[in-house]
């Protein structure tokens, strides 16, 4: 895919003339639909329009020197840089990957568990665009709107590594699982490198924090701070009322922290990237590191 | 020292022992079957020839090849085919020809329990071994490690699974079994027959749900039953698959002699007709067995019952044989007590089993000699069953059935004709009752949204939709209802009891370090495990110290005492809502909605041995409340000159009468059914006798006793005539009535219910 992948993400330096952006944000007929429009405009968000469906898109950008808890996001192209002169091999390694290809991923989802009703209302990923943080959520107006949905998410997606908290286990299963479902109406699943956080978290910090959630680490070793967040526990009875009465004014609160949720993730990729590198020398984390390259190393020589 | 006897010389024993022959009321012979041969049917893979004949297998059996002909043709079919008559060849011949015409099919073999999953999984395996075929068998249930899981989802040619792990394991996830639903070809379903009531109701609405998702994933698959002898396997079959099914039932299955006996305890009362305790009796006989290193299986109907013999046998062989050499077999013991069990029986070294109707299903349990039953199991097929337990493969057994003092077990024991020759009963199923039904279409709406104008099997379901989304649980987006909840549905719904909720035993007798050493449904746990019950598990005494209603734990410490406990339950009822009716000159028989509220009051503590009653206590545990569909006997309370108490006394002994017979015609446990008499009832204020079915919303039971009441009543009172008894007797009207007159009066009473005219 990566050749497909290169020309779209320079198909804007192409002079292929201008062609409709999939995005309809203006055709007023269309919104005219749309409860509480105005609310959802002034959120950023537009509407996405597909097969006589609809969800909704927000983007907003963040500039590259915005620091989010110890570091600014343009500490994400000095590790990538970092793993790609090093000979050390490891899963969290970005070698071969250039920083705009890492892509940021974190979903909300009506349930826990992993069964086929467990519905996902909310899509929402980070990448790194020219000077910016791009941060952009596909959110689900109703269950059953999935089409535009997925449709919308998937022909947007050209990355080659997902970044999540836990996504191996919980958030790209839901997806697939969701995507079975209308699978012959959207776009095929991409194939993706996936580096999975939590694991890499649970590595170090097990012993520090009591539960290595991403709020925990957050709080104890990103210094990223949060105030007024809405726990997202609450997500599905947030959502549900959402559905139910259409005023999107408290679900803007579950969007709110899925942002930070995803920023929180390039944060803790810096981290962690600079903790394996060594890029602080020799600090409380390096002895479990020491410990994780001995196991990889004795897993490779199997 | 005593030579042992074997088997022949103890038959011969039995027959002329003063001790014994007295009690036998019937002795039937019956004699061996010669096989039914046909050669191997052409389009078999010559692989499989192969492997049958390296277990010395020639040709089919008459009902194995035309089952094979039936599925490989596409037809759903159910075998009737009793124990020990080779049916897994009936299922595995085809789902394997199958697979060897092409590797992509998919199979799914749905067992009523992991016990017997296990079995086949190895049954199955060798014979893949012999073939030498790369296919794939797995079992798949919540004892499956989670590494191999994904493997068994993508690879599994035959995924070997129960109803309980298909409801809320695989259709839930059905995403992740794509390859299986894409390729889906046969769904095999074993012991069809016990599909019946509560667990058949669930289980044919968890079928809609897998036929929803093969449906969805482009796959029809063929639907292969086996059934134990019930008399109506193809109405069963299609009334749980909605798939119209073949009836196979030429069985070709050689067998051995068997004798069957019918055994009834001594009078020792002879005016109150009480007779000596089965329990007792079946302790005599049993010993006489195992001392003589006979394998034997002993049934009893409960679990008290189980470890009350268990204790009995255990104290009197075990100095011969050793403690480990009998064990008890019941629901509610964990799944690697119950293997080793099973173990135990197959490589001998366990002796005598003492066992509920756990076991009455085909587990392999080898080749046992003698079968006793401590009463009649409560239906005819179940009887069969439980028989087919010894002596399965060839050879001479020997079955008996020790009577109960019990009406039931009277009229079986009296009238061996009725046994032998009458068809076994007919399994019921109700799929549309009301409870069950949205159960399953919230799992199905879980699994996959429905659409204006779907129904569901064959049901309509759009006021369950409408419902359902009006109670917020489902979301109505174009003409498609999405599941809009975050519940996983199918982890509260129980396949097999009414009661939702389980209650754990813990035991702490070693505290700290305590124990969970079983578990049971609330409504049992009520009046089995209150505060101060004694609990007993393999043979072991344990007094319950606390039970926590709320957190659904019981606490109890090993105790030795030499009584058990009983506990009384009292009963409420009121009427909903009188949905048929039929009245006539001075009666009514009605059909419709009942409320009923139970509250267990007190318990006795009873002495063993002797039974007598050595003091009581309170239970204190809040109300149950049960709404179930009832049949209510009316008459006006002016026929009879008698005064109130006359009128109850009467109408107890002739619902005790009810209670044993009604089992009979609508092939129900007698606990599935309950009959309770008012003398002026609330809501005609006549003397009403109420059958009500124990499972919320009922399962069609107490509909069949209303449509078919005139057949009941005259059989229960012929029953009833023909007690030699003088004025009642637990095998009749039972002795709660206190009075004189009460037997003839509860024949008179059942009369005047009878005379259904205008």
């Amino acid at each position: 895919m990566s050749l497909k992948n290169k020309l779209n993400r320079m198909k804007t330096h192409m002079n292929l003339g201008k062609h409709p952006s999939p995005i309809q944000v203006n055709d007023q007929k269309e919104n005219e639909e749309i409860p509480y429009f105005e609310k959802w405009l002034e959120n950023d968000t537009v509407s996405f329009h597909f097969d006589g469906d609809y969800c909704f898109i927000r983007e907003v950008r963040y500039p590259i020197n915005h620091k989010h808890g110890l570091y600014a996001f343009s500490e994400l192209k000095k590790v990538v840089k970092e793993w790609n002169q090093t000979s050390l091999e490891h899963p969290l390694s970005a070698r071969g990957v250039k920083s705009e290809d890492l892509f940021f991923f974190d979903t909300e989802t009506t349930g826990l568990g992993g069964g086929a009703g467990n519905t996902i209302f909310l899509l929402g990923y980070a990448y790194l665009e020219g000077e910016e943080v791009v941060v952009k959520q596909h959110i689900l107006p109703q269950p059953g709107s999935e089409i535009p949905l997925y449709q919308s998410f998937l022909e947007n997606i050209n990355y080659e590594t997902l970044v999540t908290y836990n996504g191996k286990s919980f958030d790209w299963p839901q997806l697939k699982t969701r995507h079975t479902l209308i699978k012959e109406h959207v776009p095929k699943l991409p194939e993706f490198g996936h580096f999975d956080l939590y694991h890499a978290s649970r590595r170090l910090w097990r012993n520090k924090l009591e539960r290595v959630k991403l709020s925990a680490v957050e709080t104890d070793i990103l210094g990223v701070h949060r105030e007024d967040d809405i726990p997202g526990y609450l997500a599905p009875m947030i959502y549900f009322d959402f559905v139910e009465r259409k005023n999107p004014e408290i679900l803007f609160g579950i969007m709110k922290h899925n942002e930070l949720d995803i920023l929180s993730l390039i944060t803790l990729y810096i981290h962690l990237s600079r903790k394996i590198l060594q890029i602080d020398g020799y600090t409380e984390e390096s002895m479990e590191i020491a410990r994780w390259l001995d196991y990889l190393g004795k897993k490779r020589s199997q | 020292m005593k030579l042992r006897k074997n088997l022949q010389e103890i038959i011969k024993d039995l027959k002329t022992n003063e001790n014994f022959k007295d009690n036998i009321v019937h002795w039937q012979v019956i004699e061996a079957k010669e096989a039914k041969h046909v050669p191997f049917p052409d389009a078999m893979d010559d692989k499989i020839k192969h492997a049958l004949e390296i277990r010395g297998i020639n040709g089919l059996y008459t009902h194995q090849a035309t089952a094979f002909d039936a599925a490989v043709s596409g037809n759903s079919l159910v075998a009737v085919t009793p124990t020990a008559s080779g049916k897994t060849l009936c299922y595995n011949l085809p789902v394997l020809q199958k697979i060897l015409e092409d590797e992509k099919t998919r199979a799914l073999y749905i067992f009523p329990t992991k016990a017997l999953s296990y079995d086949q999984k190895s049954e199955l395996n060798e014979m893949i071994h012999e073939m030498d075929a790369e296919i794939n068998s797995y079992t798949y249930d919540g004892d499956t490690p989670s590494n191999i899981r994904q493997k068994i989802r993508q690879a599994g040619h035959i995924v070997i699974t129960n109803p309980d792990m298909l409801h809320s394991g695989i259709l839930p996830h059905h995403t992740k079994w794509v390859s299986l639903f894409e390729n889906l070809k046969y769904v095999v379903i074993d012991e069809l027959h016990i599909y019946r009531g509560v667990f058949g109701s669930h289980t044919a609405n968890v079928i809609r749900r897998l036929k929803r998702i093969c449906n969805f994933y482009g796959s029809d698959p063929v639907f292969i039953c086996t059934s134990a002898t019930i008399n109506n396997p193809k109405e069963l079959a299609e009334e749980l698959t909605e798939k119209q099914m073949v009836l196979i039932d030429n069985n070709g299955a050689p067998s051995g002699k068997k004798h069957f006996v019918f055994y009834n305890p001594p009078i020792v009362n002879k005016p109150l007709n009480i007779r000596r305790s089965a329990v007792l009796e079946v302790r005599k006989l049993a010993n006489e067995f195992l001392k003589n290193k006979i394998q034997t299986i002993v049934f009893a109907r409960s679990r008290v019952r189980v470890e009350i013999l268990l204790t009995y046998l255990q104290e009197l062989v075990s100095k011969q044989l050793g403690p480990k050499s009998i064990r008890g077999y019941r629901g509610g013991y964990l799944p690697t007590q119950r293997r080793e069990i099973e173990q135990g029986l197959r490589d001998g070294s366990i002796y005598g089993v003492v066992s509920t109707n756990a076991l009455e299903l085909g587990v392999d349990i080898g080749q046992l000699q003698v079968c006793i039953m401590t009463g009649y199991p409560g239906s005819i097929s179940s009887a069969w069953q439980q028989a087919g337990r010894a002596g399965r493969r060839h050879g001479e057994a020997l079955i008996i059935m020790v009577g109960s003092s019990s009406a039931l077990d009277q009229y079986i024991v009296q009238h061996p004709d009725y046994f032998f020759t009458r068809n076994p009963e007919t399994a019921r199923i109700n799929p549309d009752n009301l409870l069950i039904l949205v159960d399953h279409v919230k799992c199905a709406a879980y699994e996959l949204p429905f659409k204006k104008g779907d129904t569901f099997g064959e049901t309509e379901i759009m006021d369950v939709l409408e419902f359902l989304t009006e109670e917020r649980v489902l979301h109505l987006n174009g003409d498609r209802w999405h599941w809009m909840n975050d519940a996983f549905p199918a982890s509260n719904i129980s396949l097999r009891s009414a009661a939702q909720e389980n209650v754990v035993i813990i035991d702490q007798t070693n505290a700290p370090v305590n124990r969970v050493i079983g578990e049971m449904d609330t409504f049992s746990a009520m009046t089995l495990l209150h505060d101060e019950a004694i609990y007993l598990h393999q043979g072991i005494q344990f007094q319950v110290e606390e039970l926590d209603w709320d957190e659904k734990k019981a606490y109890v410490r090993e105790v030795n005492v030499d009584y058990y406990t009983d506990a009384n339950l009292a009963v409420q009822l009121s009427v909903l809502e009188v949905d048929k009716q039929r009245t006539f000159a001075s009666t009514a028989a009605a059909f419709g909605d009942v409320a009923i509220r139970a509250m267990p009051t007190i318990f006795k503590k009873i002495k063993f041995e002797t039974h007598e009653n050595i003091g009581s206590g309170p239970i204190s545990l809040p109300e149950m409340e049960l709404h179930t569909s009832s049949a209510m006997l009316s008459m006006n309370p002016d026929i009879f000159n008698w005064d109130e108490n006359r009128i109850e006394q009467g109408m107890i002994g002739a619902s005790h009468a009810l209670n044993y017979m009604i089992p009979l015609y609508v092939m129900c446990d007698p606990h599935d059914i309950h009959v309770y008499p008012q003398v002026k009832a609330a809501h005609n204020e006549k003397p009403t006798i109420f059958i009500y079915d124990s499972y919320p919303g009922g399962i069609g039971l107490s509909d069949k006793v209303y449509e078919n009441s005139e057949v009941i009543l005259l059989e229960t009172i012929s029953m009833i005539e023909n007690c030699t008894c003088e004025s009642g007797c637990p095998s009749c009207i039972g002795t709660e009535s206190a009075t004189k007159t009460a037997k003839s009066d509860a024949k008179q009473l059942l009369g005047q219910f009878c005379k259904q005219k205008h």
